[in-house]
């Protein structure tokens, strides 16, 4: 047991750094290895790389931006998914169970009609995913203390609320430019992502991770039930908020940059605890270095499979779901 | 002074009352059995008594503290709570669960420490669990987590433990492993414990083993009858609690003791005493 954990911990802090390494790799401009790793090593040093002008631009404003942004969106989104996992004493639901995906994609698509596609429409998701949440965690605490099944169903209403908001910005929207724009923001995409964009959805997302890692032994506690939870000397109240600030900032944070990309804070969970039990000490360490490893490589296909991008949702589902009805069928859907 | 004071409390959900101006006393190194039909409302005092929930009227002084003015960790190391049933959706293994005893223990954003560990692996220990350490806990039977969930209390290291029903579906046998734990507890370790049940011979066996029984009998949202176990625990007392008809035994056990027991055998039907 104690040799298994010290050999995962090794591959699981090796496996999102090949992952980012392999990305800056591939691609439909071919840069060689030795290129790449040179024009790495002038980034740390700050030397010349002497490699050619475009080669290097291509990997320190493209490939190197797009794998940072990937690992955090990646890392964000499973993470978030593991601590609701806990906080909801079920281990079906994802990161968007607070509706934070539909108030993004509302605030998106408002968005790009009101002053088209641009760094307005990620301070749009972000803002309105939060907003979403906050408005769940209300009705939530409607009847007093926000219990588990009125969270789920503030959750589930604003999540439609939502939906049929942007169903609604989808109907009047023109449909030569904006619809497609929607459309295809709702289907996630790291492609729009720049330097600026890169630090200021990082903040946010490592805020969230962050203040999971820290909650992370609590999450364990909580997943007992509130009463157990208060009973074992938790300030259920006080903790399930830091959760849900912390899981909302990852969320709405990786949302408002790569769209709506699914499966990630559902699967990614269970494949740690596939590997390490259910202790979330090691369930969260280990979705971040998954979730990251993951969104790097559903990324790299998404960029590089055909000449247009694909977008994210499309792989992450088509490979979530078929692991996902595996993970029920291994499980039998009890006994997590 | 009491370990814990109940006066005058009185609990209502929306519209439906609970129980009214229950006072009670819980005297330290006693076993308090809280007997009553379904719904009677023993879980809801429980309940109170653990801060989950308000009451309308009437206080709970936790060695003189009012439990609403507590904070859920001052409580904690104090009380420590046997729920009825338990979730079980994530495969923790034993110690995780026995770990978590030790949260009262801890900041909101702190993990166990190396200690706290050590603690945990003796609380194990102490209920005979050490085999199962780092089995799920999800595959347990009924019986072997309950006595894990003892181990948790033991981890909480409390003065008091609350017991919800705690050998309901149980069999005889995993019902007298927890039984004989308990008593244990209460005898070596000095603890006090309330717990729920249905049956009065449970109250037999602990004062049987020489601790001190104390309990309530409760009916229709209010005490009916409390004192000590030899006073309460009568075959009158039980016929009229849970209407029905039963006969008081007294036999010799193997070394001599003696085994009481209050054996139902019948429906009281509409006879009133």
């Amino acid at each position: 047991m104690k040799k298994h954990l010290k050999l995962m911990t090794i591959l699981l802090v090796f496996l999102p750094i090949a992952c980012g390494l392999g990305t800056l790799l591939i691609g439909r401009y071919g840069i060689s290895t030795a290129d790449t790793l040179s024009v790495l090593l002038s980034l740390v040093t700050g030397n010349e790389s002497g490699v050619d002008g475009k080669a290097a631009l291509i990997i320190t404003e493209i490939r190197l931006p797009r794998a940072l942004i990937g690992a955090f969106v990646g890392a964000a989104l499973a993470v978030s998914g593991a601590a609701f996992q806990s906080l909801f004493c079920n281990p079906l639901v994802n990161s968007g169970i607070l509706g934070v995906s539909s108030g993004a994609g509302f605030g998106a698509a408002l968005s790009i009609i009101l002053i088209g596609q641009g760094n307005a429409t990620f301070i749009f998701a972000f803002a309105f995913g939060c907003l979403a949440v906050g408005m769940s965690y209300l009705i939530g605490r409607a009847y007093g203390e926000a219990s588990t099944i009125m969270l789920v169903l503030g959750g589930t209403v604003v999540s439609s609320i939502f939906g049929a908001l942007l169903s609604f910005l989808k109907y009047i929207a023109d449909p030569y430019n904006q619809l497609p724009a929607i459309t295809f923001w709702l289907m996630g995409s790291l492609a729009s992502v720049n330097r600026q964009g890169l630090i200021a959805a990082i903040i946010p997302m490592a805020i969230g991770i962050i203040g999971i890692v820290i909650l992370r032994w609590r999450l364990n506690v909580l997943s007992m039930g509130d009463k157990e939870a208060q009973a074992l000397g938790t300030n259920v109240t006080l903790v399930k908020g830091a959760v849900v600030v912390s899981a909302t900032l990852a969320t709405a944070g990786a949302v408002c940059i790569s769209g709506i990309v699914g499966w990630i804070g559902l699967i990614i969970p269970h494949m740690a605890r596939m590997l390490l039990g259910s202790d979330n000490r090691l369930i969260v360490p280990a979705s971040i270095s998954l979730g990251a490893s993951f969104m790097i490589i559903v990324d790299t296909f998404s960029r590089s499979l055909t000449g247009s991008e694909i977008p994210l949702g499309i792989i992450t589902a088509l490979l979530g779901g078929p692991f996902f009805i595996y993970l029920l069928k291994k499980t039998k859907g009890g006994g997590w | 002074m009491p370990i814990l004071q109940i006066q005058g409390l009185s609990f209502e959900y929306p519209k439906k009352p609970v129980f009214q101006q229950v006072s009670l006393n819980i005297e330290r190194g006693r076993l308090f059995t809280l007997l009553g039909p379904n719904g009677c409302g023993k879980t809801t005092l429980l309940h109170c008594i653990l801060n989950f929930l308000t009451p309308y009227e009437g206080t709970v002084l936790l060695d003189g503290c009012k439990i609403t003015e507590m904070k859920a960790q001052e409580i904690a190391r104090k009380i420590a709570y046997v729920p009825q049933s338990h979730r079980k959706m994530f495969s923790y293994t034993v110690l995780d669960i026995v770990l978590m005893g030790r949260a009262a223990y801890s900041a909101f954003y702190s993990s166990p420490k190396k200690e706290d560990l050590i603690i945990a692996e003796e609380a194990i220990s102490a209920v005979g669990m050490s085999d199962f350490i780092d089995k799920p806990f999800i595959h347990l039977s009924g019986g072997e987590s309950q006595l894990v969930m003892l181990a948790r209390a033991i981890a909480q290291q409390s003065e008091m433990i609350l017991l919800d029903e705690p050998t309901a579906h149980l069999d005889s046998y995993h019902e007298m492993m927890v039984l004989d734990k308990l008593s244990e507890l209460i005898r070596e370790n000095g603890m006090t414990a309330i717990m729920t049940t249905h049956y009065p011979n449970q109250a037999f066996y602990f004062m049987n083993k020489g601790i001190r029984v104390e309990g309530a009998l409760m009916k229709n949202g209010a005490i009916m009858l409390s004192g000590p176990g030899e006073e309460i625990f009568t075959q009158k007392a039980i016929s009229e609690l849970y209407q029905i008809r039963s006969k008081f035994i007294e036999i010799k056990d193997d070394e001599g003791g003696s085994i009481k027991q209050i054996i139902p055998f019948g429906l009281d039907n509409g006879r009133t005493e």
